[in-house]
């Protein structure tokens, strides 16, 4: 069988975040007054979509899934080599 | 102004542990693989810590702060970016890289591409390009935070920041890289949170700072095209491909950056290379978060704020030149005090005193980790390897030693008084790297047709092409943030503005993507053996 090189849940990963940060840029570059206008709470939007979650959330969550998904499938390989014995 | 005695004392007890860090770790100098790569014990904490502290430069402490002060809002997303391009690593590189286990940087590239010598020499002249860089910048990052703390003169600030570094990185080598760092890493990140904190208590929350930028210069919320007259935050935010070009320059660095890659060859297993990923981006997003908030509010709160402010002093560009001038800088951009002077002008000494310490420990990282890795490559690739030379092989230890001193001597020399250009290509070394040594690498680990002509093609055609279009458009379009070929295809600019915006020149990074694989498809692969040691047997 011919050995995957990156897992389906790397990609993934990838498309959440490309996805997320080109969809908010084309928004903000089409939608005038996006940036700033956009409240909530009386703060622009932009500091919780990009200041907040580009930033911090969505790295945090990715490192965490592209370090913890490889230890599962590390686990469930010696798992298994471990029944073939 | 004087110095402040608080702000003082921080700096001396920061420097207290750091020498102290660089004294208990001397026995480092034993055992050639501690000194190399600190044994292969480091957890995935510490190591997070030290890669978050050595990939964040000067470059990020000084510069992302004042680049958000120079283009606005549109600059919020690189911030982004550069966090982006930490998660990537967990799987590209840093598990790969660790279950090889090399001691160098350039021991992939003479394995992987079967070509022991002339491997070494390729990969290794971007990479002391950009070192060179680097480690200029940096020595010059901790002169202006030294300049900030002791009010006193540049050339006495550089000489203090070089030895200490010196100090620390000749006696305990890797270990006390690896330790220091991670005690800068966790006092960057306070820093820059403290100081985002204040500045937001200032404002009254982020409503009170956005309507404060907003009244000072309504331009800064403005993306491309996001207005119907035409306006911009600044010219090279005036198109899409400033924007993304700006996304993508620092992208992939992290995974590909010597300085960072050699940080996985220390980790004690693969779990941990890849954990350590998860703490560096949980050290380094809240830092960014930080220096986002702090770019937001530099000019509005220089220009009502700062004490220098006023008489011919006009606004906050005046006012960095003016503090510039004052204390002789050479050619750092004025922008480049804009964190520090900020910071001043909220008149607190406890936050100039935190700002100081992380400031001074994110230059001295980011300048050890470069050393790290340019007294192994020349002390033991070049010397030892290549050359042959016994005394090197004999005495690794000492050669690197060697090679520490040489280095930090020649990089505190451009340090003194650093030509504008030596700062400014540090932006060309980070793009030099990922096109002529990260693309190989990266296709080396993941791509089984990747070769050895291929590499070869890459550095030699990309290393010279990626000077040659920086300092073209530097010196012919007045900055190397635009594309080189904009005045042979728009003689009269375009759409408006000078020329195409493409920051860096980041077009070279697919180009040389593209190269190498059109290269690698049609020339000869490496042998199976080779294949299945060093790309198969690595995932």
């Amino acid at each position: 069988m011919k050995k995957r090189a990156l897992p389906s849940y790397f990609w993934l990963g990838l498309l959440l975040l490309y996805g997320y940060t080109f969809t908010i840029m084309i928004l903000e570059m089409n939608v005038p007054g996006m940036t700033y206008s956009l409240t909530v709470g009386g703060a622009p939007l932009s500091f919780f979509y990009n200041g907040f979650v580009g930033v911090v959330v969505m790295n945090v969550f990715l490192s965490w899934l592209w370090s913890y998904m490889p230890e599962q499938d590390d686990k469930k390989k010696a798992a298994s080599e471990g029944g073939v014995k | 102004m004087g110095a402040n005695p608080i702000v003082v004392i921080a700096a001396i007890v920061y420097f207290l542990i750091i020498i102290g860090i660089g004294y208990t770790t001397r026995k480092a100098s034993a055992d050639p693989m501690d000194y190399y790569v600190a044994g292969r014990k480091i957890g995935p904490v510490v190591n997070g810590a030290a890669l978050a502290a050595a990939y964040f430069s000067p470059a990020s402490f000084l510069g992302m702060p004042a680049f958000i002060f120079l283009m606005g809002y549109p600059f919020w997303w690189v911030l982004s970016s550069i966090i982006a391009g930490l998660p990537l690593a967990s799987m590209l590189t840093a598990a790969p890289m660790r279950r090889y286990a090399p001691v160098s940087f350039t021991d992939y590239y003479a394995d992987r591409y079967d070509s022991p010598k002339l491997m070494r020499i390729l990969a290794g002249i971007p990479t002391m390009m950009s070192g060179w860089a680097y480690i200029v910048l940096s020595i010059v990052g901790t002169g202006l935070f030294m300049m900030a703390i002791l009010q006193v003169s540049y050339p006495v600030a550089v000489v203090l920041a070089a030895v200490v570094i010196m100090f620390y990185v000749f006696m305990g080598g890797m270990v006390a890289t690896t330790f220091s760092s991670a005690f800068q890493g966790v006092l960057m990140t306070l820093a820059s949170l403290v100081v985002a904190f204040v500045i937001l208590g200032h404002y009254g929350g982020f409503g009170g700072l956005s309507e404060a930028v907003y009244a000072n210069n309504p331009n800064f919320w403005l993306m491309p095209g996001a207005s119907a007259t035409g306006a911009f935050s600044h010219p090279i935010m005036g198109y899409w491909t400033g924007i993304v070009g700006a996304y993508f320059v620092w992208h992939f660095g992290f995974s590909m950056m010597p300085y960072t890659v050699v940080r996985f060859f220390t980790t004690m297993d693969i779990k941990s290379a890849r954990r350590s990923v998860y703490w560096a981006v949980l050290f380094g997003g809240p830092m960014y978060w930080g220096l986002l908030v702090a770019g937001t509010a530099a000019r509005v709160t220089l220009e009502n704020l700062h004490p220098l402010m006023g008489g011919e002093v006009t606004n906050a560009v005046q006012l960095l030149a003016a503090i510039k001038a004052n204390f002789g800088i050479g050619g750092a951009a004025v922008t480049d005090y804009s964190y520090i002077a900020l910071v001043e002008s909220l008149g607190n000494p406890w936050v100039l005193g935190i700002l100081v310490a992380g400031g001074l420990a994110i230059s001295m990282a980011t300048a050890a980790a470069w050393v790290m890795v340019l007294n192994v490559l020349i002390g033991r690739d070049f010397m030892g390897k290549c050359a042959g030379n016994t005394w090197a092989i004999n005495n690794p230890v000492k050669a690197l030693r060697f090679w520490t001193v040489i280095i930090m001597v020649f990089c505190t020399i451009f340090a003194f008084n650093p030509l504008a250009l030596v700062l400014d290509l540090s932006g060309w070394a980070f793009i030099v790297i990922i096109c002529t040594t990260g693309i190989p690498m990266m296709g080396g680990l993941w791509w089984r047709k990747a070769n050895t002509t291929a590499t070869i093609a890459t550095i030699c055609v990309f290393f010279p092409l990626s000077l040659y279009t920086w300092l073209y458009a530097k010196n012919v379009l007045g900055s190397p943030h635009w594309f080189f070929a904009s005045k042979m295809i728009w003689p009269d600019g375009f759409r408006g503005l000078p020329a195409l915006p493409t920051l860096h020149q980041v077009w070279l990074i697919p180009a040389a993507a593209i190269f190498f694989v059109v290269v690698s498809l049609f020339t000869k692969p490496n042998s199976d053996e080779v294949l299945q040691k060093y790309c198969d047997d690595l995932h």
